[in-house]
Protein backbone atom coordinates (compact mmCIF):
# COMPACT_ATOMS: atom_id res chain seq x y z
CA UNK A 1 0.00 0.00 0.00
CA UNK A 2 1.13 3.51 -0.63
CA UNK A 3 0.92 5.75 2.39
CA UNK A 4 0.59 9.43 1.75
CA UNK A 5 2.94 11.74 3.59
CA UNK A 6 0.08 12.64 5.92
CA UNK A 7 -0.84 8.98 6.54
CA UNK A 8 2.72 8.20 7.51
CA UNK A 9 2.95 11.28 9.69
CA UNK A 10 -0.23 10.42 11.60
CA UNK A 11 0.74 6.78 12.22
CA UNK A 12 4.17 7.98 13.34
CA UNK A 13 2.47 10.54 15.60
CA UNK A 14 0.45 7.76 17.21
CA UNK A 15 3.61 5.73 17.73
CA UNK A 16 5.43 8.69 19.21
CA UNK A 17 2.53 9.47 21.55
CA UNK A 18 2.44 5.88 22.75
CA UNK A 19 6.18 5.97 23.46
CA UNK A 20 5.75 9.14 25.46
CA UNK A 21 2.83 7.57 27.30
CA UNK A 22 5.01 4.60 28.21
CA UNK A 23 7.76 6.89 29.49
CA UNK A 24 5.23 8.85 31.53
CA UNK A 25 3.60 5.81 33.13
CA UNK A 26 6.93 4.14 33.71
CA UNK A 27 7.92 7.07 35.84
CA UNK A 28 4.60 7.17 37.64
CA UNK A 29 4.87 3.43 38.30
CA UNK A 30 8.31 3.96 39.78
CA UNK A 31 6.99 6.37 42.41
CA UNK A 32 4.06 4.29 43.63
CA UNK A 33 3.94 2.19 46.75
CA UNK A 34 3.03 -1.47 46.47
CA UNK A 35 -0.67 -2.15 45.97
CA UNK A 36 -3.34 -2.45 43.30
CA UNK A 37 -2.64 0.95 41.78
CA UNK A 38 1.06 0.17 41.45
CA UNK A 39 0.15 -3.03 39.60
CA UNK A 40 -2.34 -1.24 37.33
CA UNK A 41 -0.03 1.64 36.46
CA UNK A 42 2.81 -0.79 35.74
CA UNK A 43 0.43 -2.72 33.46
CA UNK A 44 -0.52 0.55 31.80
CA UNK A 45 3.16 1.38 31.27
CA UNK A 46 3.67 -1.97 29.55
CA UNK A 47 0.54 -1.48 27.40
CA UNK A 48 1.74 1.87 26.13
CA UNK A 49 5.11 0.39 25.20
CA UNK A 50 3.33 -2.43 23.38
CA UNK A 51 1.16 0.05 21.51
CA UNK A 52 4.27 1.78 20.28
CA UNK A 53 5.52 -1.62 19.12
CA UNK A 54 2.20 -2.32 17.32
CA UNK A 55 2.44 0.97 15.44
CA UNK A 56 6.07 0.38 14.54
CA UNK A 57 5.19 -3.05 13.12
CA UNK A 58 2.08 -1.75 11.39
CA UNK A 59 4.08 0.94 9.62
CA UNK A 60 6.76 -1.59 8.69
CA UNK A 61 4.15 -4.05 7.37
CA UNK A 62 2.89 -1.27 5.15
CA UNK A 63 6.40 -0.92 3.76
CA UNK A 64 7.64 2.16 5.60
CA UNK A 65 9.70 3.23 8.59
CA UNK A 66 8.15 5.35 11.31
CA UNK A 67 9.16 8.99 11.20
CA UNK A 68 11.11 10.44 14.06
CA UNK A 69 8.96 13.15 15.58
CA UNK A 70 10.14 15.64 18.11
CA UNK A 71 7.96 16.85 20.94
CA UNK A 72 4.86 15.09 22.07
CA UNK A 73 1.21 15.79 22.60
CA UNK A 74 1.77 15.02 26.29
CA UNK A 75 4.37 17.79 26.58
CA UNK A 76 1.85 20.36 25.40
CA UNK A 77 -0.57 18.91 27.90
CA UNK A 78 1.71 19.42 30.84
CA UNK A 79 2.51 22.89 29.60
CA UNK A 80 -1.17 23.79 29.50
CA UNK A 81 -2.31 22.24 32.78
CA UNK A 82 0.89 22.64 34.76
CA UNK A 83 2.75 19.78 36.33
CA UNK A 84 0.50 17.45 38.30
CA UNK A 85 1.11 18.15 41.97
CA UNK A 86 -0.12 14.87 43.42
CA UNK A 87 -1.20 11.37 42.52
CA UNK A 88 -4.84 12.37 42.09
CA UNK A 89 -3.83 14.97 39.51
CA UNK A 90 -1.68 12.40 37.70
CA UNK A 91 -4.70 10.10 37.49
CA UNK A 92 -7.01 12.93 36.46
CA UNK A 93 -4.71 13.95 33.61
CA UNK A 94 -4.53 10.31 32.59
CA UNK A 95 -8.30 9.98 32.47
CA UNK A 96 -8.73 13.06 30.33
CA UNK A 97 -5.88 12.04 28.05
CA UNK A 98 -7.09 8.47 27.63
CA UNK A 99 -10.52 9.72 26.65
CA UNK A 100 -8.88 11.92 24.08
CA UNK A 101 -6.93 8.95 22.69
CA UNK A 102 -10.07 6.81 22.44
CA UNK A 103 -11.91 9.68 20.72
CA UNK A 104 -9.09 10.10 18.22
CA UNK A 105 -8.83 6.37 17.42
CA UNK A 106 -12.62 6.20 17.00
CA UNK A 107 -12.45 9.03 14.57
CA UNK A 108 -9.78 7.20 12.61
CA UNK A 109 -11.85 4.03 12.48
CA UNK A 110 -14.77 5.97 11.06
CA UNK A 111 -12.64 7.44 8.30
CA UNK A 112 -13.28 6.00 4.83
CA UNK A 113 -10.53 3.94 3.24
CA UNK A 114 -8.74 3.16 6.47
CA UNK A 115 -6.34 0.36 5.63
CA UNK A 116 -7.28 -2.99 7.25
CA UNK A 117 -3.83 -3.23 8.83
CA UNK A 118 -4.27 0.18 10.45
CA UNK A 119 -7.80 -0.72 11.51
CA UNK A 120 -6.53 -3.95 13.08
CA UNK A 121 -3.86 -2.06 15.02
CA UNK A 122 -6.33 0.51 16.33
CA UNK A 123 -8.81 -2.16 17.36
CA UNK A 124 -6.14 -4.08 19.24
CA UNK A 125 -5.04 -0.95 21.04
CA UNK A 126 -8.62 0.09 21.84
CA UNK A 127 -9.13 -3.04 23.90
CA UNK A 128 -6.41 -1.87 26.25
CA UNK A 129 -7.54 1.75 26.21
CA UNK A 130 -10.98 0.81 27.51
CA UNK A 131 -9.40 -0.89 30.48
CA UNK A 132 -7.13 2.11 31.05
CA UNK A 133 -10.08 4.46 31.37
CA UNK A 134 -11.86 2.04 33.68
CA UNK A 135 -9.01 1.47 36.11
CA UNK A 136 -8.21 5.17 36.24
CA UNK A 137 -11.85 6.00 36.89
CA UNK A 138 -11.91 3.41 39.69
CA UNK A 139 -8.69 4.81 41.16
CA UNK A 140 -10.15 8.30 41.19
CA UNK A 141 -13.27 7.01 42.92
CA UNK A 142 -11.06 5.42 45.56
CA UNK A 143 -9.21 8.68 45.99
CA UNK A 144 -12.40 10.61 46.74
CA UNK A 145 -12.07 9.66 50.37
CA UNK A 146 -8.63 11.20 50.64
CA UNK A 147 -8.88 14.18 48.27
CA UNK A 148 -12.62 14.90 48.34
CA UNK A 149 -14.99 14.42 45.41
CA UNK A 150 -15.34 18.13 44.81
CA UNK A 151 -11.61 18.63 44.34
CA UNK A 152 -11.46 15.66 41.97
CA UNK A 153 -14.39 17.01 39.93
CA UNK A 154 -12.80 20.46 39.80
CA UNK A 155 -9.48 18.99 38.72
CA UNK A 156 -11.09 16.90 35.98
CA UNK A 157 -12.98 19.96 34.74
CA UNK A 158 -9.78 22.02 34.70
CA UNK A 159 -7.85 19.35 32.82
CA UNK A 160 -10.70 18.76 30.37
CA UNK A 161 -10.72 22.46 29.51
CA UNK A 162 -6.94 22.36 29.03
CA UNK A 163 -7.30 19.24 26.87
CA UNK A 164 -9.72 20.99 24.57
CA UNK A 165 -7.35 23.90 24.28
CA UNK A 166 -4.38 21.68 23.46
CA UNK A 167 -6.36 19.64 20.95
CA UNK A 168 -7.57 22.79 19.24
CA UNK A 169 -3.97 24.02 19.08
CA UNK A 170 -2.84 20.70 17.64
CA UNK A 171 -5.55 20.85 15.01
CA UNK A 172 -4.54 24.38 14.11
CA UNK A 173 -0.95 23.24 13.69
CA UNK A 174 -1.44 19.88 12.03
CA UNK A 175 -5.06 20.02 10.87
CA UNK A 176 -4.21 19.67 7.21
CA UNK A 177 -2.46 16.37 7.94
CA UNK A 178 -5.62 14.76 9.26
CA UNK A 179 -8.18 16.16 6.90
CA UNK A 180 -8.49 12.69 5.39
CA UNK A 181 -10.08 11.49 8.64
CA UNK A 182 -13.20 13.41 7.66
CA UNK A 183 -14.17 17.01 7.50
CA UNK A 184 -16.99 16.94 10.02
CA UNK A 185 -16.76 18.72 13.33
CA UNK A 186 -14.15 17.34 15.67
CA UNK A 187 -15.78 15.01 18.14
CA UNK A 188 -14.28 15.72 21.53
CA UNK A 189 -16.49 13.36 23.41
CA UNK A 190 -16.02 9.69 24.09
CA UNK A 191 -18.89 7.32 23.42
CA UNK A 192 -20.45 6.39 26.75
CA UNK A 193 -20.23 2.69 26.01
CA UNK A 194 -16.47 2.98 25.85
CA UNK A 195 -16.09 4.35 29.35
CA UNK B 1 14.96 29.35 83.07
CA UNK B 2 18.16 27.77 81.76
CA UNK B 3 19.18 24.34 80.69
CA UNK B 4 22.69 23.05 80.10
CA UNK B 5 23.00 21.21 76.80
CA UNK B 6 25.98 19.14 75.77
CA UNK B 7 26.85 18.67 72.09
CA UNK B 8 29.12 15.98 70.65
CA UNK B 9 30.61 16.27 67.17
CA UNK B 10 32.32 13.51 65.22
CA UNK B 11 33.46 12.56 61.75
CA UNK B 12 34.19 8.97 62.72
CA UNK B 13 31.69 6.20 61.98
CA UNK B 14 30.79 3.87 64.82
CA UNK B 15 32.65 0.59 64.47
CA UNK B 16 30.23 -2.06 63.27
CA UNK B 17 31.46 -4.52 65.90
CA UNK B 18 30.25 -2.10 68.58
CA UNK B 19 26.65 -2.15 67.35
CA UNK B 20 23.93 -3.82 69.36
CA UNK B 21 21.88 -6.49 67.60
CA UNK B 22 19.01 -4.04 67.08
CA UNK B 23 21.38 -1.47 65.65
CA UNK B 24 22.76 -4.10 63.29
CA UNK B 25 19.24 -4.81 62.09
CA UNK B 26 18.64 -1.11 61.47
CA UNK B 27 21.90 -0.82 59.58
CA UNK B 28 21.16 -3.86 57.44
CA UNK B 29 17.83 -2.32 56.39
CA UNK B 30 19.51 0.82 55.08
CA UNK B 31 20.72 1.34 51.51
CA UNK B 32 24.49 0.94 51.23
CA UNK B 33 25.03 4.58 50.27
CA UNK B 34 23.66 5.98 53.55
CA UNK B 35 25.21 3.48 55.94
CA UNK B 36 28.41 5.39 56.59
CA UNK B 37 26.51 8.56 57.42
CA UNK B 38 24.16 6.60 59.69
CA UNK B 39 27.14 5.12 61.54
CA UNK B 40 28.66 8.58 62.00
CA UNK B 41 25.38 9.90 63.45
CA UNK B 42 25.06 6.87 65.72
CA UNK B 43 28.63 7.40 66.87
CA UNK B 44 27.85 10.98 67.91
CA UNK B 45 24.72 9.85 69.69
CA UNK B 46 26.48 6.94 71.39
CA UNK B 47 29.22 9.23 72.71
CA UNK B 48 26.63 11.66 74.03
CA UNK B 49 24.61 8.92 75.70
CA UNK B 50 27.77 7.68 77.40
CA UNK B 51 28.57 11.14 78.77
CA UNK B 52 24.99 11.66 79.93
CA UNK B 53 24.91 8.24 81.58
CA UNK B 54 21.99 7.00 79.49
CA UNK B 55 21.48 3.51 78.01
CA UNK B 56 23.74 3.16 74.96
CA UNK B 57 21.50 1.28 72.52
CA UNK B 58 20.62 4.12 70.12
CA UNK B 59 17.56 2.29 68.79
CA UNK B 60 15.88 2.98 72.14
CA UNK B 61 15.58 6.67 71.23
CA UNK B 62 13.04 8.03 68.78
CA UNK B 63 13.18 11.58 67.51
CA UNK B 64 11.84 14.08 68.34
CA UNK B 65 13.07 13.38 71.86
CA UNK B 66 12.43 15.58 74.86
CA UNK B 67 16.07 15.58 75.88
CA UNK B 68 18.09 14.63 72.77
CA UNK B 69 18.52 15.79 69.17
CA UNK B 70 20.67 14.76 66.23
CA UNK B 71 21.83 16.41 62.99
CA UNK B 72 24.35 15.68 60.27
CA UNK B 73 26.14 17.17 57.32
CA UNK B 74 28.32 15.43 54.80
CA UNK B 75 30.61 13.12 56.74
CA UNK B 76 29.94 14.60 60.18
CA UNK B 77 27.25 14.55 62.84
CA UNK B 78 26.33 16.37 66.02
CA UNK B 79 24.27 14.94 68.86
CA UNK B 80 22.97 17.32 71.52
CA UNK B 81 21.37 16.50 74.83
CA UNK B 82 20.21 18.20 78.01
CA UNK B 83 22.59 17.38 80.83
CA UNK B 84 19.73 17.16 83.33
CA UNK B 85 16.16 16.17 82.77
CA UNK B 86 13.86 18.81 84.22
CA UNK B 87 10.08 19.11 84.18
CA UNK B 88 10.31 22.51 82.48
CA UNK B 89 12.15 21.11 79.48
CA UNK B 90 9.87 20.35 76.55
CA UNK B 91 12.38 19.53 73.84
CA UNK B 92 15.88 19.96 72.42
CA UNK B 93 16.84 20.69 68.81
CA UNK B 94 20.16 20.91 67.03
CA UNK B 95 21.09 21.87 63.48
CA UNK B 96 24.40 22.04 61.66
CA UNK B 97 24.89 23.49 58.18
CA UNK B 98 28.07 23.86 56.15
CA UNK B 99 28.91 27.38 54.90
CA UNK B 100 27.50 28.08 51.50
CA UNK B 101 26.12 30.77 49.26
CA UNK B 102 22.74 31.95 50.49
CA UNK B 103 20.05 33.37 48.26
CA UNK B 104 18.32 36.40 49.73
CA UNK B 105 15.00 35.56 48.10
CA UNK B 106 14.70 32.41 50.21
CA UNK B 107 14.58 34.31 53.50
CA UNK B 108 10.85 34.95 53.22
CA UNK B 109 10.26 31.29 53.89
CA UNK B 110 11.90 31.22 57.30
CA UNK B 111 12.37 34.77 58.58
CA UNK B 112 9.73 37.27 59.60
CA UNK B 113 9.77 40.87 58.39
CA UNK B 114 11.72 42.16 61.38
CA UNK B 115 14.39 39.51 60.98
CA UNK B 116 14.63 40.11 57.23
CA UNK B 117 14.93 43.81 57.79
CA UNK B 118 17.80 43.28 60.23
CA UNK B 119 19.50 40.90 57.80
CA UNK B 120 19.15 43.42 54.96
CA UNK B 121 20.88 46.05 57.08
CA UNK B 122 24.09 43.97 57.25
CA UNK B 123 27.03 44.48 54.90
CA UNK B 124 27.17 41.96 52.07
CA UNK B 125 30.19 40.26 53.62
CA UNK B 126 28.25 39.33 56.75
CA UNK B 127 24.83 38.66 55.29
CA UNK B 128 25.34 35.15 53.95
CA UNK B 129 26.86 33.93 57.21
CA UNK B 130 24.10 35.44 59.33
CA UNK B 131 21.41 34.12 56.99
CA UNK B 132 22.78 30.62 57.36
CA UNK B 133 23.05 31.07 61.13
CA UNK B 134 19.41 32.12 61.34
CA UNK B 135 18.43 29.15 59.21
CA UNK B 136 20.11 26.81 61.69
CA UNK B 137 18.46 28.65 64.59
CA UNK B 138 15.03 28.16 63.00
CA UNK B 139 15.69 24.51 62.24
CA UNK B 140 16.86 23.94 65.81
CA UNK B 141 13.78 25.74 67.20
CA UNK B 142 11.52 23.67 64.97
CA UNK B 143 13.15 20.43 66.07
CA UNK B 144 12.95 21.43 69.73
CA UNK B 145 9.24 22.20 69.55
CA UNK B 146 7.24 19.04 70.27
CA UNK B 147 4.13 20.89 69.17
CA UNK B 148 5.31 21.59 65.62
CA UNK B 149 2.75 19.61 63.70
CA UNK B 150 1.19 22.75 62.26
CA UNK B 151 4.16 25.08 62.22
CA UNK B 152 6.70 26.04 59.61
CA UNK B 153 10.09 27.64 60.17
CA UNK B 154 8.70 31.14 59.74
CA UNK B 155 6.39 30.60 62.71
CA UNK B 156 9.42 30.76 65.02
CA UNK B 157 10.70 34.22 65.69
CA UNK B 158 13.77 35.36 67.57
CA UNK B 159 13.37 38.24 70.03
CA UNK B 160 16.65 39.68 68.74
CA UNK B 161 17.83 38.35 65.40
CA UNK B 162 21.35 39.66 66.02
CA UNK B 163 21.79 37.68 69.24
CA UNK B 164 23.89 34.55 68.99
CA UNK B 165 22.42 33.44 72.32
CA UNK B 166 18.87 34.46 72.86
CA UNK B 167 15.21 33.72 73.26
CA UNK B 168 12.51 32.95 70.73
CA UNK B 169 8.81 32.31 70.59
CA UNK B 170 6.21 31.03 68.14
CA UNK B 171 3.45 33.08 66.58
CA UNK B 172 0.90 30.88 68.28
CA UNK B 173 2.37 31.48 71.75
CA UNK B 174 3.43 35.03 72.42
CA UNK B 175 5.63 34.41 75.43
CA UNK B 176 9.21 33.35 74.83
CA UNK B 177 9.41 29.65 75.47
CA UNK B 178 12.59 28.87 73.59
CA UNK B 179 16.23 29.52 74.27
CA UNK B 180 18.92 29.04 71.65
CA UNK B 181 22.65 29.45 71.09
CA UNK B 182 24.65 29.56 67.87
CA UNK B 183 28.32 29.06 67.27
CA UNK B 184 30.81 28.37 64.52
CA UNK B 185 32.01 24.79 64.21
CA UNK B 186 34.88 24.63 61.71
CA UNK B 187 33.34 25.54 58.36
CA UNK B 188 29.79 25.19 59.58
CA UNK B 189 27.13 26.90 61.66
CA UNK B 190 25.80 25.08 64.70
CA UNK B 191 22.66 26.06 66.58
CA UNK B 192 21.07 24.38 69.55
CA UNK B 193 17.62 25.23 70.90
CA UNK B 194 15.60 24.20 73.92
CA UNK B 195 11.84 24.48 74.34
CA UNK B 196 10.33 25.11 77.76
CA UNK B 197 6.85 24.78 79.15
CA UNK B 198 5.62 28.36 79.30
CA UNK B 199 2.80 29.84 81.34
CA UNK B 200 0.21 29.26 78.66
CA UNK B 201 1.90 26.18 77.27
CA UNK B 202 1.30 23.80 80.08
CA UNK B 203 3.16 20.52 80.14
CA UNK B 204 -0.16 18.93 79.22
CA UNK B 205 -0.61 20.94 76.06
CA UNK B 206 2.98 20.92 74.87
CA UNK B 207 3.88 17.37 75.75
CA UNK B 208 0.97 15.05 75.12
CA UNK B 209 0.42 12.23 77.52
CA UNK B 210 0.71 8.61 76.57
CA UNK B 211 -2.85 8.52 75.29
CA UNK B 212 -2.04 11.25 72.76
CA UNK B 213 0.17 10.31 69.85
CA UNK B 214 3.47 12.13 69.89
CA UNK B 215 3.52 14.54 66.94
CA UNK B 216 5.75 13.43 64.11
CA UNK B 217 8.48 15.77 62.98
CA UNK B 218 9.73 15.76 59.42
CA UNK B 219 13.27 17.05 59.34
CA UNK B 220 15.19 18.28 56.37
CA UNK B 221 17.39 15.20 56.63
CA UNK B 222 14.43 12.86 56.21
CA UNK B 223 13.17 14.71 53.16
CA UNK B 224 16.70 14.82 51.73
CA UNK B 225 17.03 11.06 52.23
CA UNK B 226 13.87 10.42 50.24
CA UNK B 227 14.87 12.75 47.45
CA UNK B 228 18.33 11.26 47.34
CA UNK B 229 16.80 7.86 46.85
CA UNK B 230 14.22 8.99 44.25
CA UNK B 231 16.62 11.02 42.16
CA UNK B 232 19.76 8.94 42.82
CA UNK B 233 21.69 11.94 44.07
CA UNK B 234 24.11 11.55 47.01
CA UNK B 235 22.39 12.87 50.12
CA UNK B 236 25.53 14.83 51.00
CA UNK B 237 24.92 17.04 47.98
CA UNK B 238 21.46 18.05 49.15
CA UNK B 239 21.24 21.18 51.24
CA UNK B 240 18.33 23.44 52.20
CA UNK B 241 19.56 25.92 49.61
CA UNK B 242 19.71 23.41 46.76
CA UNK B 243 17.21 24.55 44.16
CA UNK B 244 14.72 22.16 42.62
CA UNK B 245 15.85 23.32 39.21
CA UNK B 246 19.38 22.10 39.98
CA UNK B 247 18.03 18.69 40.93
CA UNK B 248 15.63 17.96 38.17
CA UNK B 249 16.91 18.12 34.64
CA UNK B 250 13.41 17.63 33.33
CA UNK B 251 10.25 18.79 34.96
CA UNK B 252 8.66 15.39 35.34
CA UNK B 253 11.39 14.46 37.79
CA UNK B 254 9.84 17.08 40.04
CA UNK B 255 6.52 15.29 39.73
CA UNK B 256 8.16 12.00 40.66
CA UNK B 257 9.82 13.64 43.63
CA UNK B 258 6.61 15.34 44.79
CA UNK B 259 4.49 12.21 44.42
CA UNK B 260 7.09 10.12 46.22
CA UNK B 261 7.25 12.54 49.16
CA UNK B 262 3.47 12.59 49.41
CA UNK B 263 3.35 8.82 49.35
CA UNK B 264 6.10 8.53 51.94
CA UNK B 265 4.82 11.13 54.36
CA UNK B 266 1.13 10.56 53.64
CA UNK B 267 0.30 14.12 52.72
CA UNK B 268 -1.12 16.06 49.78
CA UNK B 269 0.46 18.99 47.92
CA UNK B 270 -1.43 21.33 45.64
CA UNK B 271 -0.16 22.92 42.44
CA UNK B 272 -0.24 26.34 44.08
CA UNK B 273 1.91 25.17 46.96
CA UNK B 274 4.46 23.56 44.66
CA UNK B 275 4.62 26.66 42.49
CA UNK B 276 5.87 28.64 45.50
CA UNK B 277 8.68 26.21 46.21
CA UNK B 278 12.12 26.84 44.78
CA UNK B 279 14.53 25.15 47.20
CA UNK B 280 14.78 21.89 49.08
CA UNK B 281 14.60 23.76 52.39
CA UNK B 282 11.25 25.18 51.38
CA UNK B 283 10.09 21.78 50.22
CA UNK B 284 11.08 20.23 53.56
CA UNK B 285 9.24 23.06 55.30
CA UNK B 286 6.15 22.32 53.24
CA UNK B 287 6.29 18.62 54.09
CA UNK B 288 6.80 19.45 57.76
CA UNK B 289 3.90 21.88 57.74
CA UNK B 290 1.53 19.41 56.08
CA UNK B 291 2.29 16.25 57.99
Amino acid sequence: MTLSENDLWLLSFYRSSEINGALFFGRVARTLRGGPLQADVTHHFADEANHAKYWTRCIEDLGYNAEKLSGAYQDQYLEAVGLPANLMEVMAITQVFEKRVIGQYHRHLRAPDTHPRVRQTIETIMEDERWHVKYVRDALQEMAQKYGQELIDDTLARFTAADEEVYAKTLAEYGERIVFLGDGPVDLSVPAAEV
Amino acid sequence: MTVRVLAVWTRQPLVVDALTSRERERLAALPQRVRRQWLISRHALRLLLGVLGLPLDTTRYAFPHRRLSLTHIEGAAVAAGAVRDTRQLAGVGVDLETDREARVDTTRFFLDERERSWLASLPDTARATEQLRLWTVKEALFKADPDNRHTVLRDYTTLDAAAHRGRARTRQHREAVFGYASTRLRDAQLSIAAAFHGETRTPQSIAPGRETPVPSVITFDEVADRISSTLSIPVEKLTPQTTLRELAADSFLLVEMAVDLQEEFDTIFTQNELREITTLGELAGLVGAKV
